[in-house]
């Protein structure tokens, strides 16, 4: 209908031929102003949708990249050592080779709290840092910053006792400067828990003055992590950390970055600083100290020793030496339980290989005088020596080894001395017998005083010595067996070294000293053999991967795009309908230009113009509400969709070429739209009378229904062998299959629709079939109404369907959960029988082994790979998990798994052999897999092993939904094959006890515990579990508190994981719900241009003795069958294609959903006939004009 | 022969597998230069049909139509448009004029999606002109819904007429008109055919129009028939 008086445009005749086009297009859009006007919103709104999903991406990204910017500062270059420690004064030789700013760091892990009840925060980034770090922070970032702040700083930079914290841990604690904070954390200096002899030292504690709060910007949020999440910090000076930490002028870490120093030559600026350079300037630097090695001078005969810091020196180092050194003897020296003669026994002793050249024959032992005698042995008697030796995955198991006796050595061999005995803690260091504090279990009481009086006179000195295959074949483990290299001094003179880069060698220049001079030979040739990866460590270029796991991180754009697309299609299903509308009410128009002669082609460029222009409204005004739609999802992303983006750091950023593609595509999409009715109306027909007949109509339209049905029912077939699979497509599969169903059942009712056309004349006409034969008269646009509904309903059942409730089935070994009730992770590894209810029991608790299921796993930091991270990670968290004990009690299920893995077993795949020496079968959650490293199954994970090895992890099974997100699971027994020097136990998974134990009888000191705040907090809060197990968790935590244990119930753990996917099921459900509102919108308007349409039919029915209320009830009969049909078509490929995660509880979701959908729909129906709806006297007015 | 249509035949299928239904049954009629001719006949015996297959807006199920010698049933879509602007001119019973345009726009609308020799200029003139002689020149800038029914039929005649087609169709020009305006239209239509040679095919049921062409044809039952 004419909208507006387009006199006063500008005449058309006046223009050319080109212009003409415009003009009438103009005149066109202001003609059909209202009907334009819709399809302006339309297309703003499909514009709306698709720029504003890509404009979230990039915001995204951008936010992120800015994230890091402000974490990383300038550090480009990341040396670290993941196993050990190297001197500082390596940053300092980097600096000076390549005149870039370098920073010796000591990044520990720990837990912070403040003193007056501020609570505690676990998993904190304890920093030993110096002047030099905020050195490398962002432009503008500097220590003047901090110290403007702080007196403590700014006159004694580094040197005192004081902590800066970020901004992020004092708010969590509620601290401010001068407050006190207090730090514990596993000293990382003290040997391997694990190691023979490993330190059980309770954690390190520092109690500090918080100097400054550091915020982002001062790069108190620091981090090398290419995470996205909160970091807390806490920056405390590098000599203060070094000594607290056992590691006094070592670091493990130094940040690089390019130099901002303007006084560089031309020269030096333009010699480009990479990887390689770099590489070569830490070869330049290291040297022994850097490996853990020492070298000292002993014995009488003046031979050189070559110890480790880690007490055993691995095999690839003692290689390295040997091929330094050839005259290198390495030495194994043991602590032995009992040397034992028949039922003679001499307990607790040193046994050694010689020091020097010596053929002691295979299984033969040469004994001290002085054990000959405590033992009463003589040479060809047979020994045993009975040890302990770490076992296999952890703790000590007790071995015995038989030899014979074939030489007892005076006690005053010189080469026999207390030289052989290596530092043990605990023992060398001990003045006594009674002074011994090992941390393997010794029984003092058998300690006689023969023996206290041998260690007073000849301390650890070995009382027996064996060779040096034997010893590595009997205390054989994966720390290594030699404790020592001995280099004889004769063979000094024939070491042949390159001098060139001292390396910081003691010596090489002090040559006034023989005994200089051979320590920086042996020095200097063991030196020129050493690599970084020798000692540990590994060069990162951080920046780069930062860059990279930004751009290959999870893209929200494609995500809004997939989650949009069914509203996208519900407003381009909109803009077709109304095109439809429109074109059928100007027919007349079309035929009288098809009269002028007005050619197909002509006719189309003119509506195409006419669409070009009202389009290219709807889309600038698309472009200018996108930021809008953008600020409003980061706004809901930043609050109530938070699990989805897990960072409060998301801003806008208006990214041009995101707006620009996004609208273009809605603009062209909507176009397209459009013109479908336009090129279907204007189709020239031929004159021939169509060859099919209506039978053949018929038959087609039931081979239409047939076929359609199959669809329907072979699509959610496919989803759930789809699902089966766990494919990577499985959620391109979901949007394919429910699309291919929405086509399907819109082919279905296309068909009913073609039936009841066709058995028009066959069957008696009521008033049911009446309506019916109204609805089937316009079948495209009844269609076009149906889809678009059906798009929305589609949205909103899937979203119901899909949601994850992890408080459904926890307490089944065969849930996400395992059937665990409790998951925690700590700080630092603790022992293996520290994790069972006997080390309960130990302490009072009253509780037995049967009634407690607790699961301790190794773990190795990595990147979260969880669905948290947004940033694809590369290196997830490595877990060392007994495979044995998970397959036992059936826990998890899987959801697949490679061929060869036992279906029934999927555990133990992890135990199939390695298809080579570095590469072993892993287990990871699928979600896991599939979104945060995006891979499938067979497909490989590289980590770098202790030895500096790439370790390849098969995936080789895949968990269904498990509490595992973002980490790769491997067999135990692989994990510490690799990484030996990562000790104890880090995980902490625990069963339910409260069916077998009674509340009452578990504490001894149950107030203690519920006094602990961070207790309360993170296990009493659940209602869901019983008052028992929340004790026995408390109390676990409480005992690892130090160790920064936190205990979380595995089914908050799970729903915290399925949030992110429920979140995003929410955000998909939110535009459902815009995708309704188009839907119901359009159904209005429908009911609106059908009612105007049809005005004349409806006087002929008053005429035939009709009344309105009669024609309303049939109008609203039809409508209300349109959106019936519309909401099963919807409802019904929704429940097909969640069909494998169907639950019953849905169904009150559907039921009600459906009542809304229905609602709205017909509600706007009403709504439409009570606004247009003519009264009798107007249709008897349409009667008259007729 | 301006129009000649050879063994015209046009079907519809019927529904319910009933076969199909033939409205023309092997028509044959052919108009020469200044002729006219009116086809007259009951209501659905296809005189619609014809004129819009004789016009070139509808296509025959089998036979030749030839408009200036070209047979136009067998021509493309575009060339079909082509002959239509450039050959025949075509008046509906309702005027069809676009709302949205003035009447002078509405009259230089044919002129639009093809180039012409004579330029915007002269051919404004002309529908200047066309309109001015069919006592519409007040009416110019006027827009259709402020025109009275015959000042829209005549509005539509000088649209039609502007190509200087040379043979104009007219279905029912007179059947939305009073009295006094269908003999007004019947008077141009005459004096244009005569003037300006223009062949005319009309179909009417105005016995009084009819009777003032050169030939009257019945169609009935499919067939075509001289009527005295």
């Amino acid at each position: 209908m004419p909208k507006t008086d387009a006199a006063k445009d500008a005449p058309i005749e006046r223009r050319g031929r080109i212009n003409f086009f415009w003009n009438l297009a103009r005149r066109n859009a202001l003609f059909y102003l209202g009907g334009n006007i819709l399809f302006c919103a339309g297309c703003a709104a499909s514009a709306v949708i698709l720029a504003g999903a890509l404009l979230i991406g990039s915001s995204l990204k951008s936010s992120i990249r800015g994230l890091f910017q402000y974490r990383l500062g300038g550090v480009e270059w990341v040396a670290a050592s993941s196993s050990g420690h190297f001197r500082e004064s390596i940053a300092d030789s980097i600096a000076a080779q390549l005149n870039v700013s370098a920073a010796p760091i000591l990044p520990l892990v720990g837990s912070a709290g403040s003193i007056g009840g501020g609570g505690s925060v676990h998993r904190v980034n304890i920093i030993g840092i110096d002047e030099r770090f905020f050195g490398l922070g962002a432009r503008g970032t500097s220590l003047q910053n901090l110290a403007d702040d702080s007196r403590d700083i700014a006159n004694a930079p580094f040197d005192g006792n004081f902590a800066i914290v970020n901004s992020a841990l004092a708010k969590k604690l509620s601290i401010n400067i001068n407050d006190q904070i207090i730090l514990r954390f596993k000293a990382t200096g003290t040997l391997a828990l694990d190691a023979p002899f490993g330190s059980r030292d309770d954690p390190a504690a520092l109690r500090l003055p918080v100097a400054a709060i550091a915020d982002s910007s001062q790069f108190g949020d620091f981090s090398l992590r290419t995470e996205h999440f909160t970091v807390y910090n806490v920056f405390v000076p590098l000599k203060l950390l070094q000594s607290a930490n056992n590691t006094p002028s070592m670091v493990s870490t130094i940040i690089i970055g390019k130099s901002n120093n303007k006084s560089i030559s031309r020269i030096d600026q333009s010699m480009p600083i990479t990887d390689k350079s770099i590489a070569a300037a830490i070869q330049n630097s290291i040297n022994i100290k850097d490996a853990g090695l020492s070298l000292r001078r002993i014995g009488t005969d003046g031979d050189f020793e070559i110890r480790s810091d880690r007490i055993f020196i691995d095999d690839a180092l003692k290689a390295k030496i040997a091929n330094a050194i050839p005259m290198s003897l390495p030495v194994s020296s043991w602590f032995v339980n009992s040397i034992n003669k028949s039922y003679n026994s001499t307990p607790y002793s040193f046994v050694s290989t010689p020091p020097k050249p010596c053929s002691i024959g295979s299984n033969q032992i040469e004994l001290s005088e002085w054990a000959a005698h405590d033992l009463n042995a003589l040479i060809g008697d047979t020994i045993t020596l009975t040890y302990f030796v770490p076992s296999q995955t952890s703790g000590l198991r007790v071995d015995t080894a038989a030899f014979i006796v074939s030489a007892i050595h005076k006690d005053t061999v010189s080469w026999l001395d207390e030289s052989l005995m290596p530092p043990y803690p605990g023992l060398a260091d001990a003045g006594s017998c009674t002074d011994w504090n090992p941390s393997i279990p010794i029984d003092l009481g058998r300690i006689r005083p023969k023996d206290e009086a041998y260690w007073d006179r000849h301390g650890g000195t070995p009382k027996a010595v064996i060779g040096y295959e034997d010893a590595a074949r009997i205390w054989g483990n994966r720390f290594g067996v030699c404790t020592a290299v001995r280099i004889p001094a004769h063979s000094v003179n024939s070491i042949s070294v390159i001098y060139g880069v001292n390396n910081g060698i003691d010596g090489i220049d002090d040559i006034t000293s023989a005994d200089s001079l051979s320590t920086g030979k042996i020095e200097a040739a063991i030196t020129s053999s050493l690599t970084p990866l020798d000692c540990g460590i590994r060069l990162t270029n951080i920046r780069a991967n930062a860059d990279n796991a930004v751009n290959s991180g999870m893209d929200f754009a494609p995500l809004f795009v997939g989650l949009s697309f069914f509203t996208f299609a519900a407003s381009l299903l909109l803009i077709w309908l109304l095109s439809a509308l429109q074109i059928k009410s100007r027919a007349n128009e079309r035929y009288a230009l098809m009269a002028m002669g007005y050619s197909r082609r002509h006719i189309l460029q003119i509506y195409l113009s006419e669409g070009f222009i009202v389009f290219s409204i709807g889309t600038t005004a698309g472009i200018l509400l996108s930021p809008l739609y953008t600020l409003a999802v980061i706004s809901a992303l930043k609050t109530i969709w938070r699990a989805a983006a897990q960072t409060p750091a998301l801003n806008l950023h208006i990214d041009t070429a995101s707006m620009l593609y996004g609208s273009v595509a809605a603009f062209l999409c909507a176009l397209a739209a459009m013109m479908i009715p336009v090129l279907s109306a204007t189709k020239i027909r031929r004159g021939k009378a169509p060859s099919l007949d209506i039978n053949k109509k018929i038959s087609r339209a039931w081979i239409h229904l047939i076929s359609s049905s199959t669809v329907v029912v072979l699509i959610p077939l496919l989803l759930l062998l789809a699902n089966a699979a766990k494919s990577r497509s499985a959620s391109t599969l979901f949007f394919l299959f429910g699309t291919i169903l929405l086509i399907a059942m819109l082919n279905l009712i296309s068909a009913a629709i073609d039936i009841i056309k066709s058995n028009a004349s066959t069957k008696a006409l009521t008033m049911r079939r009446f309506i019916l034969l109204n609805i089937s008269r316009e079948k495209r646009r009844v269609l076009g109404e149906i889809m678009v509904l059906a798009c929305a309903l589609y949205v909103l059942g899937t979203t119901q369907l899909f949601q994850h409730y992890a408080l459904e089935g926890q307490a089944q070994r065969s849930s996400g959960t395992g059937g665990f009730l409790w998951y925690g992770e700590l700080n630092a590894g603790i022992p293996k029988e520290q994790t069972g209810a006997a080390f309960l029991r130990e302490r009072g608790i009253n509780v037995e082994d049967s009634s407690l299921l607790p699961l301790a796993m190794r773990m190795r930091d990595g990147d979260d790979a969880s669905c948290l991270n947004l940033n694809r990670s590369e290196t997830p968290a490595l877990v060392g998990v007994n495979q044995i004990l998970l397959d036992s009690i059936g826990a998890f299920s899987f959801s697949s798994t490679i061929s060869t893995a036992d279906k029934n077993h999927p555990w133990l795949i992890l135990e199939s052999p390695p298809k080579s020496k570095n590469t072993v079968y892993g287990i990871a959650d699928a979600n896991t897999i599939e979104w945060g490293l995006g891979k499938s199954i067979g497909d490989t994970l590289r980590y770098v092993n202790d030895a500096g090895d790439t370790l390849s992890v098969v995936l080789a099974a895949a968990l269904k939904n498990s509490i595992f997100q973002g980490k790769a699971i491997i067999a135990e027994s692989d994990f510490v094959r690799h990484y030996p020097s990562i000790s104890g136990y880090r995980i902490l998974l625990l069963s339910p006890v409260s069916a077998a134990v009674g509340m009452d009888s578990i504490y001894t000191d149950d107030n203690a515990i519920k006094n602990n705040a961070a207790i309360n907090d993170n296990i009493f809060r659940n209602n869901n579990i019983s008052a028992s197990d929340k004790r026995i968790a408390a109390a676990f935590q409480s005992f690892h508190d130090n160790s920064g244990l936190q205990l979380e119930s595995t089914a908050e753990r799970l729903n915290a994981f399925n949030s992110v996917e429920n979140t995003y099921l929410s955000i998909f459900a939110v535009l459902g719900m815009m995708g309704l509102m188009l839907g119901c919108a359009g159904m209005g308007i429908i009911v609106v241009r059908g009612i105007e349409e049809r005005r004349r039919e409806f006087a002929l029915l008053l005429a035939q003795g009709f009344g309105v209320r009669a024609i309303k009830r049939m109008l609203f009969s039809e409508h209300a069958a349109i959106a019936l049909a519309g909401a099963l078509a919807g409802l019904l490929p929704a429940m097909l294609a969640s069909g494998a995660e169907f639950k019953a509880s849905s169904v009150a979701r559907i039921i009600c959903l459906l009542f809304i959908v229905l609602s709205c729909g017909i509600g706007s129906i009403a709504i439409g006939l009570w606004a247009r709806m003519p009264r009798s006297r107007d249709l008897i007015g349409v009667l008259k004009e007729e | 022969m301006i129009c000649e249509l050879q063994n015209i035949v046009k079907e519809y299928p019927l529904p319910a597998g009933g076969g199909s239904l033939t409205i023309l049954d092997g028509i044959s009629l052919s108009i020469g230069k200044g002729e006219s001719a009116a086809i007259v006949g009951p209501s659905g015996s296809g005189k619609t049909t014809l004129l819009h297959i004789a016009a070139g807006l509808d296509l025959p199920s089998s036979g030749s139509v030839l408009i200036d010698g070209s047979d136009i049933s067998k021509m493309g879509e575009r060339d079909l448009a082509a002959t239509r602007n450039s050959k025949v001119g075509i008046v509906f019973q309702q005027h069809s004029l676009l709302p949205q345009c003035t009447l002078l726009e509405n009259a230089l609308m044919p002129t639009l999606p093809y180039r012409h020799k004579a330029g915007d200029a002269a051919l404004r003139k002309r529908a200047v002109n066309l309109l001015e002689r069919l006592g519409l020149q007040k009416r110019l800038s006027h827009f259709p819904k402020q025109l009275s029914g015959g000042e829209l039929q005549r509005a539509a005649l000088a649209r039609a007429l502007i190509n200087r087609p040379i043979i104009l169709c007219a279905d029912e020009p007179t059947g939305s008109l009073d009295k006094a305006a269908a003999l007004e239209m019947g008077r141009l239509l005459r004096e244009i055919n005569k003037e300006e040679g223009t062949a005319l095919l009309l179909v009417t049921h105005s016995e009084k129009l009819s009777a003032e062409m050169d030939k009257t044809l019945e169609l009935s039952g499919g067939k075509l028939n001289a009527k005295n």
